[in-house]
């Protein structure tokens, strides 16, 4: 284990460099290693095998030693040895990741997972992007009240409070992020689960708006993460090794997220599941936390196509057979007027399953294709990956079929459900019905 | 082929020594220098571009052309008759303050480059009156602010209002770009423009120039 005060000598000794140069270096080291070990994309294998999955994470090691983690703020590279990278992902390796969130009944533990575990991953779920103050509560509500789901990965943030804008590191965003807190206890008091993981805090952004609402009590060890992630491509400043620093003062357990985008400084797949695995190996190094997001998207945003299958399964893999920490994937749907809205959603969530992923996060639709998604992993957990990888491609298929419904239907929240009761339309209802009969003729076990 | 389109090649292919070697040995020719921008590095830059665009380059190739042009330029730009040069405007660009997501605005930056604007870079995190301040003293065109989260959008509000509280708001045109950003809040904060993406903001600057 590396003493996080260790990164403190390093980011103010490490090579001297301009962002650019990282940058370049990143991106032709990471083609260079791809040859070096031969990793190659199959868009048919979206759940990838054994050989590739370490061959991900040899490279990944290779990658994070030659190439380090480029601090902002000292624009100084950070070096760690290979002994150093490779006693990390041992003390891993030797002891699985779990963590236990939450409280009373409404606790939960998160635990390493291996690919054909007959165990599902566990269900979180919550608002995402952009709410406004009057649907904010029942938005929250429509995810809490399935009792499927376990935990909640983030609440949707608010642009503005009245005319009150949010803004990162001033007195709007504590303020903000206090009513946000506020109005989820109402919501999970109403429901009776007071005691549920919230995850990260939304709004608030900046390390001073974090510490001001964990520090003062309002949200505690139990029911928050606090994110300290390296930023794509390989990147780091004060704040993440700060915040990860108050995360062990504090007792919260860390966020990590890993992302690496296809199409900028990664070419493609196989250069996104090194970057992701490198990037997860640089965050247990200094936050040494128990859980890590994989994110993976085009430069266009798209995040739910073979290329993007391929590199989560891949990185997935690469830490199921070597590092064996719990990581979660965001199977993130459109909501939209069409069934394409659960196609994707349960599209990525079997690729996750099927690829080891121990948390599945839904976020982008609401509470009801939530628990629709949920069931389907519990559904498919264990199957073999022959199998698995013929669903996943019968599902991307019907994902293509359905994707040109999308534009000009998408739609927010309060079109989809009844803001009273919190329970959706039966015109969308409609659609989902539709999805779950695609679905389950694609072979889903609905 | 000719020496200018060995050039356009040699940019194009991103082989630095060659394009170099090729612009030295137009200009002991005599190869009229403006020429060998216009009919040389530039449609070489439009090559890489156009290879981006068809995901034959990526972002690493994006900033490679850009490298391998202005190294070239840097060669002609003695030789260029006065006010001739191949800048179509000063672009200061960069994430405001409390972002530090980078690849969103480097590859706006990169694209406007490979365009033919000057683009100086001012980093992540970038405080509203940095901005300013490197406008006024590289006499900008136009400020591009890129902003990645929801609560850091109010930063780029935050620059627009002191070029209107300082009365210096009509010397340069701000764009707005990132992640929550949209045609409707930048006309809501009075920005002079959105796009989407890298290709859409370098035809938004243009259009802002008058091009």
């Amino acid at each position: 284990m590396i003493p996080i005060i260790a990164f403190q000598e390093r980011s103010l000794t490490g090579p001297v460099m301009k962002a650019d140069e990282f940058d370049m270096g990143f991106s032709m080291k990471i083609r260079e290693l791809v040859k070096k070990y031969d990793i190659k994309y199959n868009e048919k294998e979206l759940v990838v095998d054994d050989a590739t999955a370490d061959a991900v994470y040899q490279a990944a090691v290779d990658l994070l030693v030659e190439v380090g983690i480029y601090h902002m703020d000292t624009e100084r590279v950070i070096k760690l040895t290979r002994e150093e990278v490779e006693q990390v992902a041992k003390e891993y390796r030797e002891n699985p990741s779990k963590h236990t969130f939450g409280k009373g009944k409404d606790k939960v533990t998160i635990k390493y997972r291996t690919s054909t575990d007959k165990r599902p991953p566990t269900l979180y779920a919550g608002s995402w992007g952009v709410a406004q103050e009057d649907w904010y509560k029942p938005y929250i509500k429509s995810f809490v009240q399935e009792k499927s789901i376990k935990a909640m990965g983030i609440t949707a943030g608010l642009a503005k409070l009245g005319d009150l804008k949010a803004k990162a590191g001033t007195l709007s965003e504590v303020t903000v992020g206090l009513w946000e807190n506020e109005k989820v206890k109402e919501v999970l008091d109403e429901v009776g689960r007071p005691g549920l993981h919230l995850g990260l805090l939304s709004t608030l952004s900046s390390p001073g708006g974090i510490m001001t609402i964990v520090g003062g009590g309002f949200r505690d060890g139990h029911n928050t993460q606090i994110g300290v992630h390296i930023i794509p491509e390989m990147k780091i400043s004060w704040s993440q090794f700060v915040l990860a620093q108050f995360c062990r003062v504090r007792g919260v357990q860390p966020w990590q997220s890993s992302m690496s985008m296809i199409g900028g400084l990664c070419r493609n797949a196989q250069d996104a599941a090194v970057g992701l695995t490198a990037n997860l190996l640089g965050q247990l190094s200094y936050a040494q936390g128990q859980l890590c997001s994989l994110f993976t998207n085009h430069m266009d945003g798209k995040s739910a196509t073979r290329p993007t299958h391929w590199a989560y399964s891949a990185a997935a893999r690469a830490s199921e057979r070597n590092i064996k920490v719990c990581i979660g994937g965001c199977a993130s749907g459109v909501l939209c007027k069409s069934p394409f809205t659960l196609i994707q959603a349960v599209n990525m969530a079997t690729l996750f399953t099927a690829s080891s992923m121990s948390y599945c996060w839904i976020a982008g639709n609401t509470g009801v294709e939530a628990r629709y998604t949920g069931e389907v992993m519990d559904a498919i957990a264990g199957m073999e990956r022959g199998q698995a990888n013929e669903l996943v491609n019968k599902m991307m298929d019907l994902q293509t079929k359905y994707a040109p419904e999308v534009k000009g239907n998408t739609c927010k929240f309060p079109e989809v459900y009844d803001l009273e009761t919190v329970q959706p339309h039966k015109w969308y209802l409609d659609y989902l019905d539709k999805a779950k009969e695609e679905l389950a003729a694609c072979g889903v076990p609905y | 082929m000719g020496l200018l389109e060995d050039i356009s090649k040699a940019v194009e292919e991103l082989e630095k020594g060659t394009a170099l070697s090729l612009v030295k040995k137009a200009l002991d020719e005599g190869v009229n220098p403006p020429d060998i921008i216009n009919s040389g590095i530039v449609p070489g830059l439009r090559g890489v571009g156009k290879k981006f665009e068809q995901e034959e380059y990526f972002l690493a190739e994006l900033m490679m052309g850009g490298k391998v042009s202005q190294a070239c330029i840097d060669l002609v730009q003695p030789y260029l008759p006065e006010n001739d040069n191949a800048n179509l405007g000063t672009v200061v660009i960069g994430a405001v303050e409390g972002d530090l997501h980078d690849i969103g605005y480097g590859l706006v930056a990169t694209q406007l480059e490979l365009n033919g604007f000057k683009v100086h870079k001012v980093g992540v995190n970038v405080p509203a009156m940095t901005f300013i301040d490197k406008a006024k003293e590289l006499k900008a065109d136009i400020i591009g602010l890129s902003a990645f989260l929801v609560t850091t959008i109010p930063n780029c509000y935050e620059v627009i209002n002191y070029l209107t509280d300082m009365g210096i708001k009509d010397k340069y045109k701000v764009i707005i770009g990132g992640a929550e950003t949209s045609q409707a809040k930048a006309k809501e904060m009075g920005a002079d423009g959105w796009a989407p993406n890298a290709v859409e903001a370098v035809a938004l600057c243009k259009k802002l120039m008058g091009i």
